[in-house]
């Protein structure tokens, strides 16, 4: 059993189980891509239950090491779904995202995104 | 009226007024003119360069003190924003001494989520520190904010 984490868009589901993380040994941190299956979705949403879809880890628990000597971490754990290519299956991002999207090129995401942290 | 200085050469033999005072082990100053500064006393080369370096900073850009409990607005310049400025408002719930690497934890609400941040007290990334509020608070580590963001708010 992998960790839940909650989706911040609009594109059906609520939370996932992270079944993956596409790169690291350890894990993924924030701002990685990881493969979920999808525990809970709203009756009308573009993902179903049990789906298995891609994620971007936006938000985490554990503190992400900035270059200029600064930590920053938030209260919980959250994704935006995306597809294979990167672009998010959503159209509205809820929440702060970090500025270590832009590093990993996920630019469509920043640009939806409420805040930027 | 014998002076006292006759009095004491009398006693003392080999005593001459002035800095040298020969005594039986050899010649000594009369005023210790080198004593040791009791703040350096025991500074080690590193404990000097990190007071050096403080100071440095300190005389170029204004820092107030900053304590636990304090809501302090920053504007940060983040590398990773491509150099643009941006204000950060929170409050301080921890602070950690350690000379020139001395660091503060920040806590703010975004977006109806919790961020919390460790920033270094003296990086040049921080432009400016500005102190909003001083709250009242009887701990030097404020984690139970953490469960309880409203304690706080009175």
């Amino acid at each position: 059993m992998r960790t839940n984490l909650k989706v911040v868009d609009n594109s059906g589901a609520k939370r996932v189980m992270c079944i993956q993380a596409l790169k690291g040994k350890k894990g993924a941190r924030l701002g990685d891509t990881i493969v979920a299956s999808v525990k809970e979705a709203q009756p009308g949403g573009k993902v179903k239950k049990g789906q298995v879809v891609y994620g971007v880890v936006v938000r985490a628990a554990m503190q992400k090491g900035r270059s200029d000597g600064s930590l920053v971490k938030f209260d919980d754990n959250a994704v935006v779904l995306v597809n294979k290519q990167g672009e998010p299956i959503g159209t509205r991002v809820f929440g702060p995202v970090p500025h270590e999207l832009r590093k990993k090129k996920h630019v469509k995401i920043l640009s939806l995104a409420q805040h930027i942290a | 009226m014998p002076s006292v200085a006759s009095l004491y050469r009398e006693s003392k033999p080999g005593f001459f007024l002035g800095s040298q005072i020969l005594t039986n082990r050899g010649i000594t100053t009369l005023n210790n003119s080198q004593k040791p500064n009791p703040e350096n006393a025991s500074a080690t080369a590193t404990e000097i360069l990190d007071k050096e370096a403080v100071e440095e900073v300190r005389t170029q850009r204004e820092i107030p003190d900053i304590r636990p409990g304090y809501i302090i607005q920053l504007r940060l310049e983040v590398p990773e924003n491509k150099r643009r400025v941006s204000t950060v408002k929170g409050i301080v719930i921890a602070r950690r001494n350690a000379g020139l690497n001395t660091t503060i934890r920040l806590r703010r609400m975004v977006a109806g989520v919790g961020i919390e941040s460790l920033l270094p007290l003296y990086s040049p990334n921080i432009k400016e520190i500005k102190v909003l509020d001083k709250k009242k608070v009887r701990r030097a580590k404020l984690y139970y904010l953490r469960d309880k963001m409203n304690a706080l708010r009175k």
